[in-house]
C-alpha cells in the first residue's frame, strides 16, 4: 500500500496530465456528438453577458456604417409597405385574403453579440433568448438574406447556427426558373456556399438569383441568399454552383429573428400524414 | 506572507490575462487568416519553479474559461494544459549560457525567450486548429493559419516583454 502511494507520488504530474486531458477529451467529443445537449456555450449567461458588454464598446466603433445599412434598409422597407399597400388595395375590391396566412411570419430584432465566419462551424450568439419568445429551430435572417437557425435558447441569450455551418441545409429555388435546390457551405470562403441539386438540362446563367423556397418552415419563402457567382457542369446530372451570399456574415450587428405562426401546424400535419401513409 | 503575495500576484495575472482576451483580441483576426490567443502568455510566463500541479490546473482553468467564450468546448483546455505539462521539459532542453531565474525577456534575451515562446505557441495553435477543422482537405489552409497566428500571439507577447518588463528590472 506504502509503495503504491510512493509510486503514485512519484507519477503525480503526469497522472494529472492524464486527467485533465481525459476531461478534455471528453468535453471535445461530448461536444461534437450531442450538441443539442450541450449546457456550456456562448449562450449561458455568464459568457452571454460579457460579450454582450465587448460587442457594446465595438459598437461605437462602426456606429457610420451601422447607421447607413440602417437607412438603407429603412429606405427598402419603406418601399416595400407601399407595394403591399398597393397590393391589398387591389386584393381588398376582388377576394378576402385569409387573415392568418397574412400574419404568418412575425420578426423580432436582437443585437449579435458574438460571431464568427472563419470556423468550420460558425456560431452567432445574439441578445434575445426564451424571455423574448425565442425557441430552438426558429429561422434568423438579416436585412440582405438567410442567416441561420436558432439551436440553444437560455433566458437572455441564443446561439445560432449560421448559414456558414456544415449541418445547416436550406431548400433554396432560383428565381428565374423555380428550380428547387439545396444550400450548403463546405467550408472555405465566408463570401460563398454551394447549391446543389440543380439538374444540369435547365438553363441558369452567372448572376441568377437564388431565394429560399417554400419548402421550409423556417424561412419565408422569397428570402434572399445569394446570386450565382460560378458554374460548372463536373457530374452527369447535375451543376456545380456556387452562390455568392448576399449577407456579408462578417458585418452583423441587427438581426431579425423569425417566428412562423403556423409552423406548429404545419409540421403536426405532416408527423400526422407520415403516421398515417408511412 | 510572501507566498501569500505571490499567489495573489499571479491570480490577478490570471484574471488580467482572461479579461484582455475577452474584451480586447477576442475578435481581432488579420485577413481572416491570423488569429491572437494573447492569454497562452499567462502560462508562458508563470515563475520558473510554479509547482507543476498548479502550473497544470491553472491552464485548464484558463483554457476551459477561454471554451465558453469560443464555442470550443475541450479545445483550449487541452491545448493549455499540453502546453502547460510540456513548459518544464523545453526549458530545461534549450539551455543557455546564462542561468536563467526568471521567465522575462530581461533575464532570459530576446533570442532564448523568442525561441522558448514560439515553440509553446506553435504547439498550442497546432492544436486548436487541428480539433476545430478536422478535415484533411483543408490542410495546407490550416497550416497556414496555425503559422501565421502564431507568429501574430508571438509578436503581442514580445510586446507586452517591452512593454511591461524591459525597464525596471524587478517590474510587477
Amino acid at each position: 500500500m506504502r509503495s503504491l502511494f510512493l509510486l503514485f507520488k512519484r507519477f503525480q504530474v503526469l497522472l494529472l496530465f492524464l486527467f485533465l486531458e481525459g476531461v478534455s477529451l471528453a468535453l471535445i467529443f461530448q461536444h461534437n456528438h450531442y450538441q443539442n445537449a450541450v449546457f456550456y456555450n456562448s449562450a449561458n449567461k455568464y459568457a452571454g453577458s460579457v460579450l454582450n458588454v465587448t460587442s457594446s464598446v465595438e459598437g461605437y466603433f462602426n456606429l457610420n456604417s451601422v447607421n447607413k445599412r440602417l437607412t438603407q434598409e429603412n429606405q427598402k422597407l419603406h418601399a416595400e409597405i407601399e407595394q403591399l399597400r398597393q397590393l391589398s388595395y387591389h386584393k381588398n375590391h376582388k377576394v378576402n385574403l385569409d387573415s392568418s396566412l397574412l400574419r404568418q411570419y412575425e420578426f423580432t430584432v436582437a443585437r449579435v453579440v458574438n460571431n464568427t465566419t472563419h470556423r468550420s462551424k460558425n456560431y452567432i450568439t445574439i441578445n434575445k433568448g426564451l424571455k423574448d419568445g425565442l425557441r430552438p429551430g426558429m429561422g434568423v435572417i438579416g436585412p440582405n438574406g438567410i442567416i441561420g437557425k436558432i439551436r440553444h435558447c437560455s433566458k437572455n441569450y441564443s446561439s445560432i447556427i449560421s448559414l456558414l455551418h456544415s449541418d445547416l441545409i436550406v431548400s433554396a429555388v432560383i428565381k428565374k426558373n423555380d428550380a428547387i435546390g439545396r444550400i450548403k457551405w463546405e467550408g472555405g470562403s465566408y463570401r460563398t456556399a454551394k447549391l446543389l441539386e440543380i439538374s444540369n438540362h435547365l438553363k441558369i446563367v452567372k448572376g441568377d438569383t437564388v431565394l429560399t423556397s417554400g419548402y421550409n418552415k423556417t424561412f419565408p419563402p422569397g428570402t434572399m441568399i445569394g446570386t450565382i457567382q460560378k458554374l460548372t457542369t463536373k457530374s452527369q446530372t447535375y451543376y456545380d454552383i456556387d452562390v455568392l451570399l448576399s449577407t456579408s456574415f462578417n458585418q452583423l450587428t441587427y438581426v431579425y429573428v423569425v417566428t412562423n405562426e403556423l409552423q406548429i401546424e404545419q409540421e403536426a400535419i405532416e408527423t400526422d400524414s407520415l403516421t398515417l401513409n408511412p | 506572507m510572501n507566498q501569500q503575495v505571490t499567489f495573489i500576484n499571479y491570480a490577478l495575472s490570471f484574471i488580467v490575462h482572461l479579461v484582455v482576451q475577452i474584451l480586447f483580441v477576442h475578435n481581432l483576426e488579420l485577413f481572416g487568416l491570423a488569429f491572437c490567443f494573447l492569454y497562452i502568455n499567462f502560462i508562458l510566463i508563470l515563475p520558473l519553479h510554479t509547482n507543476r500541479n498548479v502550473l497544470l490546473v491553472s491552464a485548464f482553468g484558463l483554457g476551459f474559461l477561454m471554451d465558453g467564450f469560443y464555442d470550443t468546448l475541450g479545445i483550449h483546455a487541452f491545448a493549455s494544459v499540453l502546453i502547460a505539462y510540456l513548459r518544464p521539459f523545453l526549458i530545461s532542453s534549450i539551455g543557455s549560457k546564462v542561468e536563467i531565474t526568471e521567465l522575462n525577456i530581461q533575464n532570459t534575451g530576446l533570442y532564448w525567450f523568442m525561441t522558448y515562446s514560439f515553440i509553446l505557441i506553435f504547439i498550442h495553435h497546432l492544436t486548436i486548429f487541428f480539433f476545430q477543422q478536422f478535415n484533411v482537405k483543408m490542410f495546407l489552409d490550416t497550416l497556414i493559419r496555425v503559422i501565421s497566428s502564431s507568429l501574430f500571439t508571438l509578436l503581442a507577447v514580445i510586446l507586452i516583454q517591452y512593454l511591461f518588463y524591459s525597464n525596471t528590472k524587478n517590474a510587477r
